[in-house]
């Protein structure tokens, strides 16, 4: 496009002023702002954790008292859950791609997307004042009827800040799902849409159908603490367990939202370094939705041992079987795209790299708790706990940096150094799995999980996790430093320093406020790596 | 204004308030099980009138359609997998209620612990009016447990369901050798015994005795 | 209203769609599939009460028929009977506001608005009466109902007032949406009827999700 980009308008030297960024609708100023506010609670979450690690270091309980440790791990869960993983990837690098990724000026609602930012600020402000004003000990899932009968905490402050979270969830999925269907730029057929849009599209169907319930039923626990409408209450005769039925259909789910927008980041990174056009484009699509579908359907797998009934847990445990055949697609097709290609390890590629190897163990194990004779074994152990984290910590987190990584010289127009991000990816493995593998083997041994104290015979193992874990806190620094340095020391990027082919890379860096100069006409498929080369690429400008 | 669509949404609303009527009708006969069936049915042929005319949904475009239909999918969705729990569990949610019952829910004093029974203890107070060998609800729960539960929790054959206090307290007032000699010797649908030969009167009069407790019925009268 | 194939341009209004938009065709698809996404979120939303309500009903049926019972069926019929009339007035000012009927749909609004109104009013008498009779157990208040069924119609009346309070206030910001609406209407603000459109369609949903709160909570009882 053009050589003088340092003195060319763009959305982001238009206007310096905060109020400028305040009132902005444009939906590259907002996934700025998300940045920002998900980064603070990301290290406000990642607080907790280091804490968390730093008392299971002995097996006595020495660093923090029960009662603070059952505060900090429900904090560490609720920041991380709602404030950290579901926004991540979908308010951030998808509000800036998706309008760019689909050749729109904008998203169908630009003031509907600073509303739910504000949305989600006030819900962050309620879940920050339950921390000041002494936490909650019920763990970030609530469960009746200590939430709602015995629980001494904070609890009608965490419950409100999650529901309004939740708000500001529902109206970005619903913005994706409008933005996707009447936005598209010409040409670009459903079967053209990058996969990181589809990947955005199936999470927006997620968020918009399964978070509702999760509002009324945290309403309820409000409910019952203020008005006294007791619900769950068992001495009228209410179940707990359908309280566990209610949050599970929405938290199970959630799991998705976390983790589809990743498989998405990691299907662009993958293709573009490998130079190769993605391996079972349909196939790939066809699994996001198919997971989005299945992801539903498998929420009774928490409550094996719930008091459940057991033809229901069978019924649950196929269906959680069901969604490994999807997830299973998208690893080989990961494989097979890599098979071959002239693969090159730039910091966005070892990221994903990371991520479909974490993510196939973290999936894997997810199977092994699937069956309900094991999961009677290991439920409510360490086991779940390195579960959960392989899929959250090394899938989604690990994407999320591979992503920021891969898009950060088209949100800023810089370059940040290679080296430092490579170093960094890589302490991230590294204290990742030292800090996660151990916790494996705990739960197998039979550590349950949110105790402070342990036995003896289990310190080894602790203390390598919480070896792991500093390791993992500078890997986590490292990018703040560099991305931060790069924003006035690096390198300009140009429009496409990756020489990638979606849409997104055919605007200048960083893009006008209006994304496009001219409107863009898709003729090509958005993985054309490896094709003889046109004179006309994907856009025509 | 079309003075055809006017009419149209007219009678519509004329349909709706007729439906109200049928349904509002139907509460004062006595279908039994179809009552629910038959309000539930009326209210969503309302609610589809409601989407087909005046929300439009009759010539709206493709995805919106796609959009209604998913909320309502997925709210089956939801109530259907549910419901694969609630129908298929042997101890009902009704057995939750046992935890606050009197005599099962911290009782201040008296708490008589009782190790062969699974909760470790049995109940504080036995009702006072009962026959001679008065029923011992903890052991009775072993044998509720393996046998009566196959029916009382889920109220097979019109069996009365374990923690239904109307129901049990209905029987009750036939008196407690009334009931045994009914469970014992077979009555209605209930097989002598509950098609156990080996238990005996002392078995079901004590699953008898829990029961009752279950359905927090304190001291049945003869 | 009704999803057309072309939205005629009224004369002399300069009609431009909002800047993200192409046309105001695509802006006026985006509205409507918006709204409806949302909608689809609120029946979730009130599914999982519904869902509630259902197991529990299926647990204690007797309970909850006694309690149904006591809930005053009279003015129940004619809220719901209100609720399903002020869709029509809804409709009818969504009917008016293509062709330009300017009186009409001012009118038509401010009775659905009405309506609304009086619901929210006989809403308000019948929780009084129930207070009254110490049927809300609510902040702690006493709850008189006879035994045998006290605990499960505590249930019962704690579902009618989450159920019937929920619905309240989404009709009260109903009510809020139709008067902003009627407010622009008699400013005279041009193209309005993406906006009616979309208020009514708001406005339907509030009235279908009492077409099955009406039956769960006052139906459950036998009244011959």
């Amino acid at each position: 496009m053009t050589a003088d980009i340092s003195v060319r308008k763009n959305y982001l030297n238009r206007d310096y002023s905060i109020a400028s960024w305040l009132t902005t609708i444009d939906h590259k100023r907002i996934a700025w702002l998300y940045l920002v506010s998900i980064t603070a609670f990301f290290f406000f979450g990642g607080a907790a954790a280091t804490l968390i690690r730093l008392e299971l270091a002995t097996p006595a309980g020495d660093v923090v008292e029960t009662e603070t440790y059952n505060r900090l791990f429900s904090l560490h869960g609720i920041v991380m859950v709602w404030f950290f993983l579901v926004p991540s990837i979908p308010a951030t690098l998808g509000n800036f791609l998706i309008p760019l990724m689909i050749g729109a000026r904008d998203v169908a609602f630009p003031r509907l997307n600073l509303l739910s930012w504000y949305l989600y600020v006030i819900g962050g402000t309620f879940t920050l004042a339950m921390a000041i004003a002494g936490g909650v000990d019920t763990g970030w899932t609530f469960y009746t009827p200590y939430s709602s009968l015995f629980a001494n905490g904070q609890v009608v402050l965490a419950v409100v800040g999650v529901i309004v979270a939740g708000f500001s969830s529902i109206l970005t999925g619903l913005n994706f799902i409008v933005t996707v269907h009447n936005m598209r730029a010409p040409g670009l057929h459903w079967t053209r849409l990058p996969l990181f849009v589809w990947a955005n599209y199936a999470t927006a169907i997620i968020m918009v159908l399964a978070t509702p319930v999760l509002a009324i039923t945290l309403l309820l626990i409000a409910l019952e603490r203020i008005f006294g409408i007791g619900i769950f209450d068992p001495k009228v005769g209410g179940d707990p367990v359908l309280f566990q039925h209610l949050f599970w259909f929405y938290s199970h789910p959630a799991v998705y939202i976390m983790i589809l927008p990743g498989m998405g980041v990691v299907s662009e990174i993958i293709t573009c370094f490998a130079r190769k056009r993605i391996f079972g484009y349909d196939g790939m699509a066809f699994a996001l939705l198919a997971i989005a579908l299945i992801g539903f359907l498998v929420w009774g797998h928490h409550l094996f041992v719930a008091g459940e009934s057991v033809y229901a847990g069978v019924i649950f445990s196929l269906l959680s079987f069901m969604v490994a055949v999807p997830s299973g697609i998208k690893v080989f097709n990961w494989a097979a795209t890599l098979y071959k290609g002239s693969v090159s390890f730039e910091t966005p590629m070892l990221y994903a790299l990371g991520f479909v190897g974490l993510f196939t163990v973290g999936g894997l194990t997810g199977i092994t708790v699937a069956a309900t004779a094991v999961d009677v074994h290991v439920h409510d152990t360490y086991f779940v706990i390195a579960h959960f984290h392989y899929i959250m910590v090394g899938g989604m987190v690990m994407a999320y940096f591979g992503g920021l990584h891969f898009w950060w010289p088209k949100m800023t127009g810089r370059i940040y150094p290679d080296r430092w991000g490579r170093i960094a990816a890589i302490t991230i493995f590294v204290g990742f799995n030292l800090t996660f593998f151990p916790q494996f083997v705990l739960g197998y041994l039979g550590m349950p999980r949110r105790y402070h104290t342990y036995p003896d015979e289990f310190q080894l193992l602790n203390v390598l996790s919480s070896a792991g874990a500093p390791v993992l806190a500078i890997g986590y620094l490292l990018p703040l430093v560099y991305l931060l340095y790069s924003l006035k020391w690096g390198p300009v990027a140009g429009p496409n320093p990756w020489d990638a082919k979606g849409l997104e890379w055919q605007t200048p860096s960083p893009p006008p406020e209006h994304n496009f100069d001219r409107l863009p006409v898709v003729t090509q498929e958005p993985y054309a790596y490896g094709l003889p080369k046109r004179d006309s690429d994907a856009a025509r400008s | 204004m079309d003075e055809r669509t006017r009419r149209n949404h007219l009678l519509v609303w004329l349909l709706l308030l007729g439906l109200l009527g049928l349904n509002i009708a139907s509460s004062f006969l006595d279908l039994g099980i179809f009552n629910p069936i038959l309000t539930t049915a009326v209210a969503a042929l309302q609610a589809f009138i409601i989407v087909t005319f005046f929300m439009s949904m009759r010539s709206a475009a493709p995805v919106p359609r796609i959009a209604a239909a998913a909320g309502f999918f997925w709210l089956l969705l939801m109530i259907g997998l549910t419901l694969t729990d609630y129908q298929t569990r042997f101890e009902d949610i009704a057995l939750g209620r046992l935890a606050s019952k009197p005599g099962w829910e911290a009782p201040a004093a008296g708490r008589v612990p009782n190790p062969l029974s699974e909760s470790g203890y049995s109940p504080v107070s036995r009702p006072p009016t009962l026959a001679a060998a008065a029923p011992d609800a903890a052991s009775g729960e072993r044998v509720y447990a393996s046998v009566c539960i196959l029916c009382h929790a889920r109220g097979v054959g019109g069996a009365p369901r374990t923690g239904d206090k109307a129901a049990w307290l209905k029987r009750s007032e036939q008196g407690v050798d009334t009931l045994v000699d009914h469970a014992v010797n077979g009555y209605k649908g209930m097989p002598p015994k509950g098609g156990h030969p080996e238990l005996s009167e002392q078995d079901v009069r004590n699953a008898i005795g829990y029961m009752l407790y279950a359905a927090g019925i304190q001291s049945p009268r003869r | 209203m009704a999803y057309r194939n072309a939205i005629p341009t009224p004369p002399g209004a300069e009609a431009k769609p909002a800047p993200q938009f192409d046309s105001l065709r695509q802006q006026y698809e985006a509205d409507t599939l918006g709204m409806w996404i949302f909608l689809a979120s609120e029946i979730l939303f009130f599914g999982g009460l519904f869902m509630a309500y259902v197991i529990y009903r299926a647990a204690y049926p007797e309970a909850f028929e006694a309690a149904s019972g006591r809930l005053d069926l009279l003015l129940g019929g004619i809220n719901t009977a209100i609720l399903l009339t002020s869709s029509l007035t809804m409709t009818l000012a969504d009917d008016a506001v293509l062709p330009r009927n300017r009186k009409a749909l001012i009118g038509w609004l401010a009775v659905t608005a009405l309506l609304g109104t009086v619901f929210l009013v006989i809403k308000g008498v019948e929780y009084s009466v129930e207070f009254a009779a110490h049927l809300a157990p609510i902040f702690g208040r006493p709850f008189d109902f006879p035994e045998p069924h006290t605990e499960q119609a505590r249930l019962f009346f704690s579902f009618y007032f989450a159920l019937t309070g929920l619905h309240a206030l989404h009709l009260f910001i109903g009510i809020v949406v139709v008067l902003i609406m009627l407010a622009l209407a008699i400013r005279g603000v041009p193209r309005l009827e993406a906006k009616v459109t979309i208020a009514g369609l708001y406005w339907h949903l509030v009235d279908l999700i009492w077409v099955f709160v009406f039956p769960l909570l006052y139906l459950a009882a036998h009244h011959g």
